[in-house]
């Protein structure tokens, strides 16, 4: 006998885990499953009789175990999951799509859909997944069997409907996304999408309705009210723009982080600037021009650090938002005293910007007076 | 004792070199530990229940490796990555193979003890089988280029599967093993399990009955327990 290699251990036990509430699941590398278990007819690996009968042996094997086994055969490995009476294999496979393994669960649910092919939660979630991946075709035959099994199911129509625009096809978009509303009035996602498409066809007005509703139904979605401001934005009366800026507030406020949020202040600068400009009729704003003026006169007495630690102050506190058409001094500055119009800020952050990089964007577009105020400073 | 960074549920180090008591170290866990416990605990029994001079460790030879090795290559063209890679694969392999063959055939007697004098403990042996049967199932995939676990080596595995349906009244987790063929190397070590005496003074015969059926002879030896 050789020397020593190891001494082998008593048995060690893995910690137990959350598997004891997950199917029992294998997986066999095709060349592994033996051949002898099937139909010699059925025996040539990679063929569609050999998958066929492979999916037949495991169902039939756990056949009287109860519950349900779920077979899928791709050309390399046999995937094998059971469920026990009582347990949901579509919630196992909607738990795989919400965790993201969508294209680990379309084999899943197809091999569900060939013996349960009538089940509408597993035909949406399965276009759904379709769509997801870019395989629309697949999706809308998914999701049309879906409506046809289920008319009154509006998150498939809803889906068909996404999935027609993200083939940019948005005019075939329009009509099951209107059924999605039809089939069920109160879901405000199906409002909320059909809103949406129909302010990308200028149809604002009815854009504007279907988001009024779908706010109803979704009081604290973040794209509900982003989407109302929008439409409201487009529409562009004055009660309508004032409200719409009001809900991008609502946003700014509500979600900071989010991309609505991030969104909506792109929205309330761009809103902010036409507001201005429309303010100024001979298309320069002398208070701009005197507020530059001075930030200039500011930065050459003290200098380039100064300037910086002015305008860093005033670009955090535009994060949440400068009002640049309210002329009241409401704001204040640790970096230099007194009180400031939100256009007095952003006037000041403009200059402090031009002169350290011109490339920065305020967010605002004061070139203009920026001009003005250097010409007359030289003078 | 808790182990707080113990990376397994359990482990029993039983006393040596004059230390008073035999250790079983246990992760913290939601789940009652009364079966791992029984569990650990049997194995310290059946050895202590041998006197002294038929108390044995299991050591590896040099045959395990080799042994292993030339079960993995059988049949193969493998690349120069796979041959690269042999020596500690086969290694693995050998030390899995033996780890099964040493605590599978006597963890099924104390199952079985487990089962009839403690139907209390039912519940959490069949919870812990079902998640030993869904690791055991990494085996069927496991790989590393064109090196799998031969499945001469896996009788063990679907004895144990075999096992555990008994004693569930089931026939769920030996269907894999039947898919790939190697339920009759399973059955085999099951009747062999079934036909030698369950006390414990023949644990070594069972381990070397195993060991004879699954070509595993000269992969390990015994030699004297030193306490």
């Amino acid at each position: 006998m050789g020397r020593c290699l190891w001494n082998v251990e008593l048995v060690q036990m893995d910690p137990l885990s959350i598997v004891t509430q997950q199917p029992f699941s294998f997986k066999l590398p095709i060349e592994r499953f033996d051949l002898n278990l099937l139909p010699p007819h059925a025996r040539n690996i990679g063929t569609d009789s050999f998958k066929d009968a492979v999916v037949n042996y495991f169902v039939g094997q756990y056949a009287d175990k109860g519950g349900t086994t779920v077979v899928t055969v791709d050309d390399q490995e046999i995937s094998v999951q059971t469920f026990e009476l009582g347990s949901s294999p579509l919630e196992f496979a909607v738990g795989m799509l919400k965790a993201g393994q969508i294209k680990e669960a379309i084999p899943f649910l197809e091999s569900m859909a060939k013996t349960d092919g009538d089940n509408v939660p597993l035909l949406f979630n399965l276009g759904i997944a379709y769509s997801e991946l870019g395989q629309y075709d697949e999706a809308i035959i998914k999701l049309k069997k879906a409506v046809q099994l289920d008319p009154r199911h509006a998150h498939a129509w809803t889906g068909i409907g996404i999935a027609y625009q993200r083939m940019g096809k948005s005019e075939q978009a329009i009509d099951p996304m209107t059924k999605a509303v039809e089939a069920d009035p109160t879901d405000g996602y199906s409002r909320r999408n059909l809103g949406a498409m129909l302010l990308g066809f200028n149809r604002t007005e009815e854009a504007i309705k279907h988001l009024r509703e779908a706010r109803r139904a979704l009081p604290h979605d973040a794209q509900t009210i982003f989407g109302l401001a929008t439409a409201l934005e487009t529409s562009g009366s004055d009660e309508e723009l004032i409200e719409a800026d009001e809900l991008y507030t609502v946003v700014i406020q509500r979600w900071p982080a989010s991309d609505a949020a991030e969104q909506s202040r792109q929205a309330r600068t761009k809103l902010s600037h036409k507001t201005l400009r429309e303010n100024a009729p001979s298309g320069l704003r002398m208070d701009a021009v005197m507020y530059i003026t001075d930030a200039l006169k500011i930065f050459a007495k003290e200098g380039n650090t100064r300037r910086q630690q002015i305008a860093l102050e005033i670009a955090l506190k535009g994060q949440s938002g400068l009002d640049i058409n309210d002329p009241e001094p409401k704001y204040t500055l640790k970096t230099m005293p007194g009180k400031f119009s939100g256009l007095h800020l952003v006037s000041i952050m403009y200059a402090a910007f031009r002169q350290i990089d011109p490339s920065m964007d305020a967010g605002i577009d004061l070139s203009a007076e920026y001009q003005t105020a250097s010409v007359s400073l030289k003078q | 004792m808790r182990d707080d960074a113990l990376q397994l549920l359990s482990t029993l180090q039983i006393a040596r070199n004059g230390a008073e008591f035999h250790i079983l170290r246990y992760q913290p866990s939601d789940k009652p530990l009364d079966y791992l416990i029984a569990y650990q605990a049997g194995f310290a029994l059946r050895m202590f229940e041998n006197p002294p001079e038929k108390r044995f460790d299991f050591v590896s030879t040099d045959a395990a490796v080799t042994g292993a090795s030339e079960l993995i290559k059988a049949g193969q063209v493998l690349s120069e990555q796979d041959i690269g890679d042999l020596p500690k694969f086969a290694e693995f392999v050998a030390h899995w193979a033996l780890m099964n063959l040493r605590s599978l055939p006597i963890g099924m007697r104390i199952d079985q003890w487990i089962a009839t004098d403690y139907p209390e403990l039912k519940d959490l042996q069949l919870e812990n089988h079902h998640v030993q049967q869904q690791m055991n199932m990494r085996a069927l995939t496991y790989r590393q280029g064109k090196l799998t676990l031969p499945v001469t080596l896996m009788g063990t595995l679907a004895a144990f599967a075999l096992f555990t349906d008994r004693i569930a009244g089931q026939a769920r987790y030996a269907i894999p093993f039947s898919a790939a063929g190697v339920i009759d190397d399973g059955k085999r070590l099951l009747e062999l399990l079934d036909s030698i005496p369950r006390d414990s003074t023949h644990d070594l015969e069972l381990v070397e009955k195993w060991a004879d059926a699954s070509g595993m002879s000269n992969w390990f030896k015994w030699t004297p327990y030193l306490s």
